[in-house]
């Protein structure tokens, strides 16, 4: 259960907080209409020099396999020339019109490739990918951030400008020009977060966010490279989950005594969730790989200097994970406050795209539900999140041997095990035990 | 960008060149010449691939200019059984090599300069490139050269100079071309040979005519001189090989000296790797079967006019299955018709080793030694 909704916060992240856009789109987030799985010929586009034929010499796909815009589809040769065809789309191939050998003319069908109708569930990688490989460049790649100029358009409806037809839909609902934003996805493309930014900043002046200065980037070198090289799978994170016991017995008491104190100042509602924000930031201070983020290729960590913590929230549509901003420069009570907006702002559906981008690091308190021990999902690009399960009252042994009450809660870290190890997560685990066994320890490091 | 920060005196130079030379006119983009200080033919192919993937060229313009040791460069798609004697090109100290275009197989010594022409994919044009070298030689060395419609320069109406080959991807293009200033022609004459060798295969052909040295038409010049020649015109040339005037020249980025290794370019060492690899220069070859036939001497056999026939299917390179096909007579006391050898044979490259293995198996099954060594004979003659 608790792995589920976990699992679900990547995708209703985007869809679930803009007021105008809320129904449509979660309703298409799960109807699958005939309309967005159109099959398209791919013809062979003129290769200049008057060439009309060309013999195909090797596939790079097959039917049944996933491409998308830009991958190498197949190699012709043509007298001296060898061309390398690429994708016009993103799709699933459905079939080869050549095999090798053929003979393939030019203007006529090469491949047939369904188009892929939303683009709900690929979002979050590709528009932070795009924005983290954009700061470093590995290996010399310089990618060039122009849409590439194709004169031969042979489906001029769908690619007039680069954009999916969804995001072409929101586009049109706001009677906004997709050429008048500036895309930050592959080769230019227009996403949906780009059209939402556009409009957000027609609407009022952004709330200025300040900048962190101190972003570092560095590049995976040596053993974390190896590691990272070892546990790449294709398209997943590979999560290492670390789990652990807290006493929270002190923890109980503090907030006992700090409830009413809190409450007197302008209502604010003090849970626990804000000694466990800042204990983590504060845990953070001394393993920043932990707040860091990795581009999708594995090449770059970023360093990222303010602790951006999310906090996942259940709200009357669904889970969203808003995030508070620098954490690091809050005291308790600010984390306190700013959880309570956005928790009434979650409420009423109210959040604004500010709140929930941006985040560094997640707590998710699965624990006011239930559950003990968890397997949380890893919101990328960031590395690692923590789960904290529910308060409960258990015997334990103290010094002397005898048994007594102790209120234990359960929390679970799931780690990116390409830029993170068990150690890390180990003693980062311990130093924000340290600090939540004890929250008179805080007062020590309070800045 | 990593490429340039490299620590070199290529980078920092460069980049400050960039921004005074998109100053200069709009229908030239900037370009450069860099010389490749390797001979190696693997490093500098290695090279050129490592460019077309990884340089942006929508506002840059790269003539490489490189030679190599004594090679011979089959095009992507070629059987270089088909092109070359495989076997004798190592006592000759020749290296094979495939390249990534398309087109035929090639001779490169220290007298042939290769020139490889890298644009973006929207700049590939060929006859411009092949126009700018031939004004190069019309005004340094006062030869005529023209382009046929082969896309080959042509001295004098005859004699081939130069071969061309190209590659075209998403976003950049390549077209290269080698130049005979200095070439041992009868070397090459002997190494690319078109002897029937059996070999049926729709591997690309390669097309063979005659060629001459541009040295033998003008004494003297050699492949540096031949260099300076193409880079100073390719520098003052526009985007469509219009001349801009020997002032042009300064407005460019001019000649550079690279060199072909990881610190430059980092990975070009993996590159250069897979290109010397088996797999890659033998093993890309497409599949194909070869048969021969050979005459049975005599007191083997007793009807007249006798042959064995070996055939071969070899596919990735290596042999995927073989027959030998004996003449009636010939072996007195094993079937006649054909022979299926060893399944030992199966999956081994399509080389000498084969033929090793032929012979091990053969000696252990007959004892009549001469017709087991004529067929070991045989079949080496169809692996080389």
């Amino acid at each position: 259960m608790a792995f589920r909704i976990c699992s679900l916060a990547g995708h209703g992240l985007r869809g679930a907080f803009l007021p105008k856009y809320t129904q449509k789109q979660i309703i298409r987030c799960f109807r699958v209409s005939p309309q967005f799985l159109a099959t398209v010929q791919f013809n062979l586009s003129d290769i200049g020099e008057g060439i009309k034929e060309v013999t195909v010499k090797e596939w790079f796909v097959e039917a049944g396999q996933k491409v998308a815009q830009f991958d190498n589809i197949c190699e012709v040769q043509s007298d001296k020339a060898s061309v390398t065809i690429t994708s016009r789309f993103d799709g699933v191939i459905k079939k080869l019109h050549y095999k090798i050998e053929d003979v393939a003319q030019v203007g006529q069908p090469l491949v047939d490739i369904e188009l892929e109708g939303s683009e709900e569930a690929v979002k979050p990688e590709e528009s932070s990918s795009s924005s983290s490989s954009s700061s470093s460049d590995s290996d010399g790649e310089l990618k060039s951030s122009a849409p590439p100029p194709s004169p031969e358009e042979q489906m001029p409806y769908l690619f007039k400008s680069l954009a999916a037809p969804a995001v072409r839909r929101v586009a049109m609902e706001n009677k906004i020009q997709i050429s008048d934003i500036k895309g930050t996805g592959k080769g230019g493309r227009v996403l949906k977060e780009d059209i939402l930014a556009f409009i957000e900043a027609k609407k009022a002046p952004p709330k200025v966010v300040p900048k962190a200065e101190g972003d570092r980037i560095e590049p995976i070198k040596g053993v974390m490279k190896g590691m990272a090289k070892t546990m790449t799978a294709s398209l997943q994170i590979p999560h290492f989950v670390y789990s652990d016991e807290i006493n929270v017995d002190n923890l109980v008491l503090v907030r006992q005594q700090l409830k009413e104190v809190s409450f007197g100042r302008g209502g604010v509602k003090l849970t626990y969730m804000p000694f466990l924000i800042k204990a983590a930031s504060l845990a953070l201070k001394h393993f920043p790989v932990i707040n860091s983020s990795v581009d999708s290729e594995c090449q770059n960590i970023i360093y990222k200097a303010d602790h951006n913590i999310g906090v996942a929230m259940d709200t009357p549509l669904g889970l969203v994970v808003p995030n508070i901003k620098r954490v690091q420069t809050l005291s308790v009570f600010d984390v306190a406050t700013e959880l309570n907006r956005l928790m009434q702002s979650g409420m009423k559906g109210s959040l604004k795209p500010e709140d929930l981008t941006g985040g560094t690091f997640t707590i998710s308190n699965i624990g006011i539900i239930g559950g003990t021990y968890t397997k949380p999902v890893i919101l990328p690009p960031e590395v690692a999140i923590g789960a904290i399960g529910k308060i409960q009252k258990v015997p334990k042994f103290d010094a002397k041997g005898n048994v007594v009450p102790a209120n234990v809660m359960y929390v679970s870290w799931a780690a990116d095990h390409r830029v993170l190890d068990g150690v890390t997560m180990a003693k980062f685990s311990n130093k924000w035990k340290e600090y939540v066994e004890n929250p008179h320890s805080m007062l020590l490091d309070l800045k | 960008m990593t490429f340039w920060n490299q620590g070199k005196a290529l980078g920092r130079w460069a980049l400050r060149a960039f921004s005074s030379a998109t100053r200069s006119s709009r229908s030239a983009t900037p370009k450069t010449v860099f010389i490749s200080q390797s001979d190696d033919i693997f490093a500098n192919l290695a090279l050129e691939d490592w460019l077309y993937r990884h340089h942006d060229f929508s506002q840059h313009r790269i003539l490489l200019l490189w030679r190599n040791g004594p090679a011979v460069v089959v095009g992507r798609h070629q059987n270089p059984w088909k092109e070359t004697h495989v076997g004798a090109l190592h006592d000759k100290q020749v290296v094979l090599a495939r390249r990534n275009s398309g087109g035929g197989a090639v001779y490169h010594d220290q007298g042939n300069l290769n020139l490889s022409f890298l644009t973006s994919r929207e700049g590939y044009n060929r006859r411009t490139n092949l126009t700018v070298v031939a004004n190069a030689l019309r005004r340094e060395f006062g030869l005529e050269a023209t382009v046929n419609d082969r896309d080959d320069l042509v001295l004098n109406g005859n004699y081939k100079i130069s071969g061309t080959a190209a590659k075209l991807g998403r976003p950049n293009a390549y077209h290269h071309c080698t130049l005979l200033a200095d070439v041992d022609l009868d070397n090459m004459k002997g190494i690319l040979n078109s002897d029937d060798c059996g070999i049926e295969t729709k591997a690309t052909d390669s097309v063979r005519s005659p060629v001459a040295n541009l040295s033998s038409m003008h004494p003297g010049l050699n492949v540096a001189s031949l260099m300076g020649a193409v880079g100073r015109e390719f520098l003052r040339s526009d985007d469509r090989g219009v001349d801009l005037g020997k002032s042009a020249i300064s407005r460019q980025l001019g000649f550079t000296l690279v060199n072909p290794t990881d610190d430059w370019f980092p990975g070009l060492e993996k590159s250069r790797a897979e290109l010397a690899s088996w797999g890659w220069r033998f093993g890309k070859t497409p599949d194909f079967t070869v048969r021969r036939e050979f005459a049975v001497p005599r007191e083997m056999c007793v009807t007249e006019g006798a042959k064995l026939q070996v055939q071969m299917r070899v596919v990735k390179g290596r042999v995927a299955s073989m027959s030998v096909t004996v003449p009636p007579g010939f072996v007195s006391n094993a079937p006649e018709g054909e022979v299926a050898v060893l399944s030992g044979l199966e999956g081994q490259k399509f080389s000498e080793e084969a033929v090793g293995l032929v012979e091990a198996a053969f000696a252990k099954k007959d004892k009549s030694d001469k017709k087991k060594r004529f067929v070991a004979e045989c079949v080496r003659r169809v692996v080389q």
